[in-house]
């Protein structure tokens, strides 16, 4: 195999990896919740700022400022749910879509204001690239990034498929009040939802911090490459989630690596993709077509 | 002082012209646009580069801008508006980034983050309108009042009742055999050709341009501009956009906030307050009606 | 006329299941003509159909002799069939006026009409008139979402009557209706007749559709039943057959 088409393939690879887990996120949201959270990308960011105040701040070892990065995460995302979205649950779904855009922007200009608006890094420790097979170069970030998401998408999958809470959570979106009837506790079920979500797009968040270093806006650029993965893997599908992150991950990475896309204009693949399949497809390929009216 | 006050005036008139326009196309058709912002940056590049590389002055770049806004906006509505709610949204949302990505990486038509210069001001028969002086006030604030005349010659029609009725339940509107396709679109087009003739405006009076306008969270403040002011209610969006980016935009610069910080911390009052507007009065603080 | 309003093999798959399926019927002309079946059997569907808010996978419809394929839903209004909804669809927003107003006329709607002159004279007449038939005129300036659901159903109706169309599609206009209100659509129906309208109408009030209807059709799983007079089809076999297997159907009827 060509060398650089097996850099290109494992920088998709890395890429797609950290995308699905925040694509599950999102889906697994509308798919409970019945809308587009926008300010998932800012709990992105919010895990990787997290690893930067444990670690390079407060001079954690690695892991426990990941550990705790992602706990603190976890609980703001039960937290919103708490506060934010369970009180609006029972109104028309434009009015948590509009609060999360207002949560989006307010949490971008917190950041903005408490870090500042330069480019950060997470570390300070330089980490080596090795050579694998003698193909392509990686950092041992993109190997346990790659990693970390394989197990974490596994265990996500076990968990939807095979424990009761998880059986219970699919219950909920299929059809909540058949659901609430069967027992299910609503509320319960969605501040699951809210941090399991939130806990998947803090692990990003710290992989991606270490990739690509932070600033404020970091959180936008996520959130919309998360849309189009989603839409184009269905809004609510597992499955469609990860293929679509895949998909987009290769996409960015082979259509610039072959010269198609100049680099500059890199940042506007995965628009293109979601304009594209909203404009051919806008139910994605997981899902079902949309009908008119029903009996 | 005086300058300052002219200088506010002549924003807060600008961004009435553009909430007006969005309440045209989100407040009464219901359209939820989340790129609106675009058609007004288009509006102020059009008129930047027609400007200072092909000379062509104000008035006519008033008239292209529109123009050009809303022949963009016909070819966006066509492919987009068959999308509903969270779709479009997103949609909207991705051609907003688009933009951006363009209006910084274009560099042969816009010069990238250099931004353009030397936009020339406001030349009427051989005047010239200074920013923040009376005339040049009172020359945009014709110009404002005219539009939003315009405009609200639109929110009092059939055609304004039309989109309510689309906006509330189109599948009843259909069952009636209206067109709902040319009316959203043709608000789509008129609301971006409204936004480009404010762009215009904004970039003759800054007469420096560069590609911040096509922000994202300039959005938020047309949003909450919108929801606050009532949606398709055309008074109530007059005062909520005077209210707003004639007052409350200017809290943080009284608090003393340093000047870098000053957008974040104005899109924290605005975020912070859409979010609470969306949970007690969705339906704007001027709405008459409570269900 | 026996060829007004007629069904031709229509087919259409909803997710696999067959909603319609190879169905045929007519609808003569200034008759009122009851549509009935078991929950699920596909009356919604056909209206759907009809009015092509849903496209069929095959079949055609015709109206007079021509064929409604291919055109988009608002046509079907212009060429003259209008329908009511199962869940009532009223403006929420708008008021009773208003409501009315938009099914009146298009002459206005276009946005350069906002400079016009306009005379809607005509228009305020019509609502007026209908609005005094239907004993509701104090409703007029009320928004519709403060209607009960017996004055928001005679609105919607009204709303369907102001379109001018030639054949309503009513779809369970009895459903939730106390007695009272119920003669009174009762002789709307009947006046609609007599003006020379022609209706189709879903309902699960037999002795109701059975009073108003010249003639019913009944289908089951998409399929078309039987066609008749509505004494000679109350009697038929395979209808009784289809509705045991839906005991709440015989239930109601008992009842009335």
């Amino acid at each position: 195999m060509n060398d650089l088409l097996a850099q290109l393939i494992w920088n998709g690879l890395v890429a797609g990896s950290l995308l699905a887990l925040v694509s599950l996120g999102l889906t697994l949201i509308y798919g409970i919740a019945g809308f587009v959270q926008f300010a998932h990308g800012e709990l992105v960011a919010l895990g990787a700022y997290g690893m930067l105040i444990f670690h390079k701040f407060l001079g954690w070892e690695i892991f426990p400022a990941g550990v705790a990065s992602v706990a603190c995460v976890i609980f703001f995302g039960i937290f919103l749910e708490k506060i934010l979205f369970r009180p609006v649950r029972k109104k028309n779904p434009l009015v948590p879509l509009v609060i999360s855009i207002g949560l989006s922007i307010l949490l971008q200009s917190l950041i903005l204001i408490f870090f500042g608006p330069q480019i950060q890094t997470i570390s300070d420790r330089h980490f080596e690239s090795f050579s694998v097979a003698g193909k392509f170069l990686a950092t041992p970030n993109q190997l346990c990034a790659v990693v970390a998401a394989v197990i974490l998408t596994a265990g996500l999958i076990f968990f939807l498929k095979k424990t009761r809470r998880g059986q219970s959570l699919r219950a909920v979106s299929d059809n909540r009040n058949l659901a609430q009837i069967f027992g299910v506790n609503i509320d319960s079920a969605m501040r699951w939802i809210f941090g399991v979500s939130a806990g998947l797009a803090a692990v990003a968040g710290i992989f991606l911090g270490f990739e690509r270093n932070l600033e404020p806006m970091m959180g936008v650029q996520i959130s919309i490459t998360a849309f189009a993965a989603v839409i184009l893997g269905s809004l609510g599908s597992v499955r469609g989630a990860i293929f679509g992150a895949l998909t987009i991950g290769f996409a960015e990475n082979l259509l610039v690596g072959f010269g198609v896309i100049p680099s500059g204009f890199s940042s506007a693949i995965p628009f293109l993709v979601l304009i594209g399949i909203l404009l051919v497809r806008p139910t994605g390929f997981f899902g079902k077509s949309s009908q008119f009216l029903r009996e | 002082m005086i300058e300052y006050f002219f200088s506010l005036a002549t924003i807060a008139l600008i961004w009435t012209i553009v909430a007006q326009s969005y309440n045209l196309s989100f407040g009464l058709a219901g359209l939820f646009n989340l790129g609106h912002v675009i058609f007004f940056g288009i509006g102020a590049y059009a008129a930047a580069i027609l400007n200072t590389r092909f000379g062509f002055n104000f008035l006519e770049n008033l008239g292209l801008a529109a123009l050009i806004s809303g022949t963009v906006a016909s070819g966006f509505g066509i492919l987009t508006l068959r999308l509903r709610g969270h779709y479009l949204a997103i949609a909207t949302l991705g051609a907003a980034m688009i933009a951006q990505v363009v209006a910084l990486n274009w560099l042969e038509l816009t010069r990238g983050p250099l931004g353009i210069r030397g936009i020339d001001e406001p030349q009427i028969f051989g005047e010239i309108f200074v920013g923040d002086t009376l005339p040049h006030f009172l020359l945009y604030f014709g110009i404002a009042a005219t539009l939003l005349f315009f405009l609200w010659k639109l929110f009092q029609s059939p055609w304004g009742r039309l989109l309510r009725a689309i906006r509330d339940d189109e599948l009843a509107a259909i069952a009636v055999g209206k067109n709902i396709f040319a009316a959203k679109l043709w608000a789509l087009v008129l609301s971006a050709a409204l936004a480009g003739v404010a762009g215009a405006m904004y970039a003759h009076y800054r007469v420096f341009l560069d590609p911040s306008i096509f922000a994202l969270s300039e959005i938020i403040l047309l949003i909450l501009i919108v929801v606050i002011g009532g949606r398709g209610n055309f008074w109530g969006n007059v005062a909520s956009a005077f209210l707003i980016v004639g007052v409350l935009s200017e809290l943080p610069r009284f608090l003393n906030f340093p000047e870098t910080l000053l957008g974040a911390a104005r899109n924290i009052v605005y975020a912070g307050l859409l979010i609470a507007t969306m949970f007690w009065r969705p339906r704007g603080i001027f709405c008459r009606r409570k269900k | 006329m026996s060829d007004f309003l007629k069904i031709s093999r229509l087919r259409k798959k909803f997710d696999g299941v067959h909603a319609v399926e190879n169905l045929n019927f007519e609808v003569r002309k200034n008759s009122i003509t009851g549509l009935i079946g078991p929950n699920g059997a596909g009356k919604t569907t056909v209206f759907n159909l009809i009015t092509r808010f849903l496209k069929s996978d095959s079949g055609e419809i015709f109206f007079r002799g021509e064929t409604l394929k291919n055109l988009p839903p608002r046509k079907i209004v212009d060429l003259g069939i209008a329908r009511t909804f199962q869940q009532i669809r009223l403006w929420k927003n708008l008021t009773v006026r208003e409501n009315l107003l938009l099914a009146c006329s298009k002459k206005y709607d276009r946005w350069w009409d906002c400079f016009r002159r306009r005379n809607e004279a005509d228009a305020e007449r019509k609502i007026d008139e209908i609005l005094e038939k239907f004993g509701i005129t104090n409703l007029k300036k009320m928004h519709a979402s403060d209607l009960s659901y017996g004055q928001s159903k005679l609105v919607e109706l009204a709303r369907t009557i102001l379109t001018d169309a030639e054949i309503l599609l009513l779809d369970e206009p009895a459903a939730g209706i106390n007695p009272t209100l119920l003669k009174t659509i009762e002789k709307i129906i009947f006046d609609l007749k007599k003006s020379g309208k022609t209706l189709l109408v879903i309902e699960h009030n037999m002795p109701f559709l059975m009073k108003i209807s010249d003639e019913i059709v009944a289908i089951d799983g998409g399929k078309f039943l039987c066609q008749g007079a509505p004494a000679v089809v109350q009697k038929n076999p395979k209808l009784l057959a289809a509705y045991l297997g839906d005991a709440r159907e015989i239930l109601k009827s008992e009842k009335c």
